[in-house]
């Protein structure tokens, strides 16, 4: 119970996206179209998930017992980024499907900072593995969420009649504060 | 001090052969990326920006 209550907290709640702020560069860079939207948050979760266990993983298991706990960040960057690059590899070899719908996202995943993101909030939250675990699914599964529903917004907003001042960022910014305003009306459910 | 360096060495090494393991790995055949997906992007470090830059 504890572990569905930090699942719906972090992928409703807390969303990444709407109450963080981050990722806010794809959020309005892959939003023009909601298919380019889903295939960055099927990648977004692929790496978020692998990322946050790894990263635990190498914190708990590497950096607390050689006392070099303030190599964190350096650590989680490197390691982020190399695993994007081993996931693209081992894509072209052995899934080219999987490769041919995600190939442009996964190396833009590396900017992505939910991904380092999720896995700092992992340590300073002192989850167990099991609940980065959860985390790992949950924050990309709320930033897909978003991120779609805000691309069919977008689409409808290109033939809406806005004033020109207010045409492409500006417009866009409004409804993901608009978004962030409706999703704080869920802050009590969890 | 020297754990941090050693353990510094070990992450630039394991992503420098990652991504020299990744850039020698062919690309599927009959791969064509979307290059509509790249206009927001201002990554000029990813592999996929110069490809479509030539084209």
């Amino acid at each position: 119970m504890k572990l569905f209550g930090l699942f719906i907290a972090l992928t409703f709640v807390n969303n990444v996206v709407l109450s963080k702020f981050y990722a806010i560069c794809p959020l309005m860079g892959l939003s023009k179209n909601p298919k380019n939207a889903l295939n960055m948050g099927i990648a977004v979760i692929f790496v978020i998930f692998l990322s946050s266990i790894i990263t635990w993983l190498l914190y708990y298991y590497v950096l607390v017992p050689l006392k070099i706990t303030y190599m964190d960040l350096i650590t989680f960057i490197l390691v982020i980024a190399s695993l994007v690059q081993f996931l693209e590899m081992f894509l072209k070899k052995t899934s080219p499907d999987i490769y041919k719908s995600m190939g442009v996202y996964l190396p833009l995943i590396t900017t992505n900072c939910a991904v380092l993101g999720v896995a700092l909030d992992n340590i300073t939250a002192n989850y167990n593995l099991i609940e980065a675990a959860v985390a790992g699914i949950a924050v990309p599964l709320g930033f897909l969420i978003v991120i779609y529903i805000f691309a069919t917004i977008r689409q409808r907003l290109e033939i809406a009649d806005v004033p020109t001042s207010f045409k492409g960022a500006p417009i866009a910014l409004i409804t993901a504060g608009i978004m962030a305003c409706a999703i704080m009306g869920i802050a009590g459910v969890v | 001090m020297v754990y941090a360096i050693i353990w510094f060495a070990i992450l630039v090494c394991v992503y420098i052969g990652t991504y020299l393991l990744n850039r020698h790995t062919k690309k599927p055949d009959d791969c064509k990326t979307d290059f509509t997906a790249c206009q927001g992007c201002a990554n000029i470090a990813c592999g996929h920006y110069k490809e479509g830059e030539m084209k």
